[in-house]
């Protein structure tokens, strides 16, 4: 079995939320030896490089390199964002590291702030989220009164505040410029890059902004090592990954695996194979925006090259099986309603372009289509893919192309002649 | 100066542009919504792509948000640009209503130019478009058509970065986002009128041109706004031969000029929509004697008879002339070479208090109505060239020590209020030089009707000092003419022999020692355009 | 016109320190004007807009944007069900389609009582438990129409 606990092994300890049922299993440990130990900040950043840890948020990008970009000579404040705006459809995983063990990401927030000189994390977690926030705060309060977080930590000299800041409702938030806009009491609207946040973020001032479970990984890196870390993984991609499987599986849930497993190992070993015994028809492998997969495309590594190389990507690590039942044009129509929905309306392909299809798709599905739809839609989603500020053009555009590229007789077959 | 390759051809540009003003710098058009060089760079229409190579990797880039760069090589027309640049214009088009023949942008829109020149397609749009707000009176000299809007944020960033205050708003999400006003609250600043300008197509229009003639049937001149001290670049936009509409209305809007050193991109609502007076029906159209119509020669002999009988019964002091500064530096000119150096007349004044009190804002206007203060004074007819100020002739006047009074450009309204009589009753004659009917008009013993900036060349000089000059649009109403072209003929009555043909020419004699003045290119503004404005962006 | 209760308008200015700039707090106050008024209308954003100091633009540009701002009052209780793709593969349109039929009503109405609205909403994160939804602030997911029903009867 692939199954590799790392970040969630104390997933089913219910008092793993609790500050000293979470001490007693190790939590802060790293913390207080970087601490008491005054290990040396860029040694911290050279373990991460080393450990191969990549974002988990869906880009995929290495967290350590992210940290080396801001400029220690900076005289502005720098900031940590936590990326917790989980939105991705079919992404369940961070609500489960909020929920489920805070105090593994608050430490792994107070390393990443101690390596890059960082005194203000702020916690964008999406609005929705009212059970998470509550467990988080409570556990950033009980850090705090146990001088864990907060001013002098541990009578170091260091401080760090954490703040929670929530949402109200944005799927595009979850992209990273568009948080900070977000962060700043603004639409989410994505920037314009360069300037990069890790130069120009939060407050015009140098901010790392990396995914809860890239976060959470933090401490074990610590704990063992930036090359021990890697070790289990694959050469680029270190550690592991927590994959949401959803859908039409026996067991669906959060499973942590090693960089590298098969997707099919983890569709039917770890999650038990099709619910009911039911044939595959397709699985999107990365959260809504990676392109579908037949079932004959699914003996595929599990990490971000070879997904990219299988014409998909790896995404969130949000797995959606589904079974012979269900109809592609319904999940296509699914989909699209979803971008037109959350398009934020700032480019103008993704705006306008989302909606036409979205239109569609409902054509389609209410037996209005015609044959010249589906290339209609194919050059919309080319006209769309990677021309706009943020990847939300082509998290439409992708998928588009690979529903209609490989269902394209289950469209047609609902079309009138 | 860096040197790059677009479209194959290898150019130099300056340093710190864009590459969508490197290609412009030399002559390639890169079509563009959002993008304009006075405000912030939204990056969002997506219009501008174009194919970038730097290194050897080519990626498809917005050319408003890349700096050029050393060695880049730009291509603006390979398959996957114009797929592109066509993608975003066929996105744009698809809840755009297409209205252009009730459009009074058409023919200056961009949505439109652009279709000719990128589109030319078969419509693929087979769903309904939004329907959103028309016709909505986003303030109160501006319209607003919502379906029209394009969203590139052009006068959100306006009313943000250059107003300083946000007046507008682009609400909601996704495709069925708005732009319009708060509830309540208008598009009232007093700058608004830019946002027509920057507007790439129909959405918002100016309540003043709503309506009035097609774009296409208007000529153009550079000229200066007249109505403060700061000399705004403008263009007035005219109808020579479409006066079927709206008789007497010849000057059809004005727009601004780029000058990137007095108004960069804009101009105020004060000077935008303040031209009503060029074609008003008080204007002065011929010149009178004693209260009735008169021709020229005969109200001028009269004028040279009483300032020859007076100066010799009570001497060169008992005559004043009282000069608003809101005539040209060539009217100036004139006046002080008749006035001041062959009639010898002590007592010129232009430092006449304005009836109107402007207070200076943070962007253009200046808290000075006299469009040309400067210029007087460079010339000699400035408060501090000695003698007494206007109100101390006034009371001169009032004290019988002044015979014969030459008062041009005012109505003297801020000096006597309304009691016209405790000047006219102590004056033996009264000359007015005017383009207004005013209190003094009536009462004059010789009226001279004077053309306005609009009719006429010359030249202003702004509160820094900067000589700019304005051209000709219309011809002088009636039998109207330049104030120094008045000047210039009384003194032929008064027997001088002075032989100035034109403006230029009265232009060159007055910038004679003086750098400022003699660096200007008469010939360089010249012209007439199409009514097109050049400077839109 | 409306105004903040004294407690609620100290917790805004509380949060408006928060931030290394004021108008970050835009979010939640927002989210603070909702609880308070029950809803964002014009007024809700102009006494945010003067509280907070900002234009009422800038609040109504944010007000729009964020789907969990309401404009219209919602019932006592607020059904926020997933429509997205996992949900719907395990059957959150019969779960729409029952709530439509006990009440009456369709997506983005409330009852005549006020006791309840139903809202279609995107992926809630919880995709390996639905279909699922959101009644107010509490997570109910693996729904059934008999499990949407106990969750009602316990509505009071």
């Amino acid at each position: 079995m692939p199954e590799y606990k790392l970040v969630s092994k104390n997933f089913d300890y219910p008092d793993q939320p609790e500050l000293q049922a979470a001490v007693s299993r190790g939590a802060y440990e790293q913390w207080k030896r970087v601490l008491s130990e005054q290990i040396p900040p860029d040694k911290i950043t050279e373990e991460v490089k080393t450990a191969k840890l990549r974002g988990q948020g869906g880009a995929g990008f290495p967290a350590g390199v992210k940290w080396g970009f801001v400029p220690k000579a900076s005289r502005k404040p720098k900031y940590l964002c936590v990326n917790a705006d989980e939105g991705e459809p079919g992404t369940f995983k961070d609500r489960k590291l909020l929920e489920r063990d805070p105090h593994q990401m608050l430490e792994g927030i107070a390393i990443a702030c101690y390596a890059v000189d960082i005194h203000t994390a702020f916690i964008y977690m999406r609005g929705e989220f009212y059970e998470p926030q509550r467990i988080v705060q409570q556990a950033i309060d009980d850090a705090v009164a146990a001088g864990l977080l907060g001013k002098n930590i541990l009578d170091s000299g260091f401080d760090l505040n954490v703040i929670i800041h929530m949402g109200a409702g944005a799927y595009i938030c979850g992209e990273e410029t568009a948080l900070l806009n977000s962060l700043e009491g603004w639409k989410g609207w994505p920037r314009l890059k360069p300037p990069f946040p890790a130069v120009v973020g939060a407050f015009r001032s140098p901010t790392v902004i990396n995914n809860v479970e890239t976060l959470s990984g933090v401490p074990h890196i610590l704990r063992m090592g930036g090359e021990a870390f890697q070790k289990i993984g694959t050469e680029k991609d270190g550690g592991t990954k927590l994959f949401a499987v959803s859908g039409h599986v026996e067991k669906p849930g959060v499973y942590e695996l090693t960089m590298g497993s098969s997707l099919k190992e983890l569709i039917y070993d770890v999650c038990g194979g099709i619910k009911g015994g039911k044939k595959l028809k397709a699985v999107i492998p990365g959260g809504s925006s990676a392109p579908v997969l037949k079932p004959e495309e699914i003996d595929v590594p599990l990490e971000f090259e070879s997904m990219a190389a299988a014409g998909t990507m790896l995404g969130s690590g949000a797995v959606i099986v589904m079974d012979e039942t269900v109809s592609i044009p319904q999940i296509f129509m699914i989909m699209a309603r979803f971008y037109a929905h959350e398009s934020c309306g700032q480019c103008t392909q993704c705006r306008e372009g989302c909606t036409w299809i979205y239109k569609i798709s409902q054509k389609i599905l209410a037996g209005q289509g015609k044959p010249s739809d589906i290339d209609l839609m194919l050059d919309l989603a080319d006209n769309m893919n990677g021309k706009t500020v943020c990847p939300l053009g082509a998290a439409m555009a992708m998928p588009t192309i690979a529903f209609l590229n490989k269902f394209r007789g289950e469209f047609e077959g609902m079309m009138k002649n | 100066m860096l040197e790059l390759t677009i479209n194959d051809r290898v150019v130099q540009v300056p340093d710190g542009l864009n590459v969508l003003q490197a290609a412009k710098h030399v002559g390639v058009e890169i079509p563009h919504f959002c993008y304009h060089p006075g405000l912030s760079v939204a990056g969002s229409c997506r219009m501008c792509q174009v194919e970038i190579e730097q290194g050897g990797r080519k990626r498809i880039d917005l050319s408003c948000s890349n700096a050029a760069v050393d060695g880049m090589i730009v291509r603006t027309n390979t398959p996957a640009v114009v797929k592109a640049v066509k993608g975003v214009l066929e996105f744009l088009l698809m809840n755009h209503p297409i209205d252009c023949p009730i459009c009074d942008d058409a023919g200056e829109c961009k949505l439109q130019n652009y279709y000719m020149l990128h589109g030319l397609y078969d419509s693929r749009l087979n769903v309904e478009k939004w329907h959103k707000p028309k016709v909505h009176p986003v303030g109160p000299t501006v319209v607003l058509d919502c379906e029209r809007c394009v969203l590139c944020s052009r006068c959100v960033r306006f009313c943000d970065e250059i107003w300083g205050e946000r007046q507008l708003g682009i609400f909601g999400h996704g495709s069925n986002e708005k732009l319009i006003n708060y509830p309540g609250r208008e598009l009232d600043n007093p700058y608004s009128g830019n946002v027509v300008d920057l507007c790439p197509v129909g959405a918002l229009l100016d309540k003043d041109f709503r309506f009035q003639r097609r774009v296409w049937y208007l000529k153009s001149v550079k000229s200066i706004c007249p109505l403060c001290s700061r000399g705004c670049n403008i263009y007035l936009h005219y109808d020579v031969d479409h006066d079927y509409q709206r008789p007497g209305r010849r000057i059809q809007r004005i727009k601004p000029r780029v000058n990137p050193d007095v108004n960069r991109w804009w101009i105020c609502d004060r000077g935008r929509y303040g031209y009503s007076f060029i074609d008003a029906a008080t204007r002065t159209k011929t010149p009178r004697l004693l209260g009735k119509d008169a021709d020229w020669n005969y109200a001028l002999q009269k004028a040279a008879e009483l300032i020859t009988t007076t100066q010799k019964q009570h001497g060169p002091g008992s005559i004043s002339a009282l000069i608003a500064p809101t005539a040209s530096n060539e009217d100036a000119f004139m006046a002080l070479r008749l006035f001041r150096e062959r009639l010898n007349i002590p007592q010129i004044s232009s430092d006449i208090p304005s009836s109107e009190k402007l207070t200076a804002d943070q962007l253009l206007l200046t808290d000075d109505p006299y469009s040309n203060r400067r210029g007087f004074q460079d010339l000699g007819l400035g408060p501090a060239d000695g003698g007494m100020n206007a109100e101390e002739i006034i009371n001169a006047v009032k004290a019988g020590q002044i015979k014969g009074l030459i008062v041009v450009g005012t109505d003297l309204e801020s000096l006597v209020g309304k009691q016209v009589e405790s000047i006219t009753g102590k004056l033996d004659w009264l000359i007015v030089g005017a383009s207004q009917e005013n209190q003094l008009w009536n009462r004059a013993t010789v009226g001279l009707p004077l053309a306005v900036y609009a009719e006429y060349p010359g030249t202003f000089t702004n509160v820094k000092g900067m000589v700019q000059k304005f051209e000709k649009a219309v011809e002088p109403l009636g039998q109207a003419l330049p104030q120094w072209q008045v000047w210039h003929k009384l003194a032929g009555h008064l027997g001088a022999d002075w032989r100035f043909d034109d403006a230029r020419a009265v232009f060159k004699a007055l910038s004679a020692g003086k750098p400022d003045y003699e660096s200007l290119n008469w010939h360089a503004t010249f012209g007439v355009d199409k009514g097109c404005y050049p400077d839109n962006w | 016109m409306r105004s903040f209760s004294e407690s609620t308008r100290q917790q805004a200015l509380a949060y408006l320190e928060l931030y290394p700039k004021k108008e970050a707090a835009l979010l939640p106050v927002l989210h603070l004007a909702q609880k308070e008024f029950g809803f964002i209308d014009d007024d809700a954003e102009v006494a945010v807009a003067e509280l907070m100091g900002i234009s009422p633009i800038s609040v109504r540009e944010v007000s729009n944007f964020y789907f969990m701002y309401h404009h219209h009052p919602i019932g006592k209780y607020h059904f926020q069900v997933c429509h997205n793709i996992s949900c719907s593969i395990m059957g959150a349109e019969t779960i729409l389609g029952h709530l439509k039929k006990r009440w009456g009503i369709g997506n983005g109405e409330r009852t005549a009582d006020g006791r309840f609205s139903i809202e279609r909403v995107e992926c809630l994160a919880c995709c390996d438990r639905g279909p699922a939804l959101l009644v107010n602030q509490t997570l109910h997911t693996d729904l059934t129409p008999e499990k949407i029903d106990e969750i009602i009867e316990t509505l009071r």
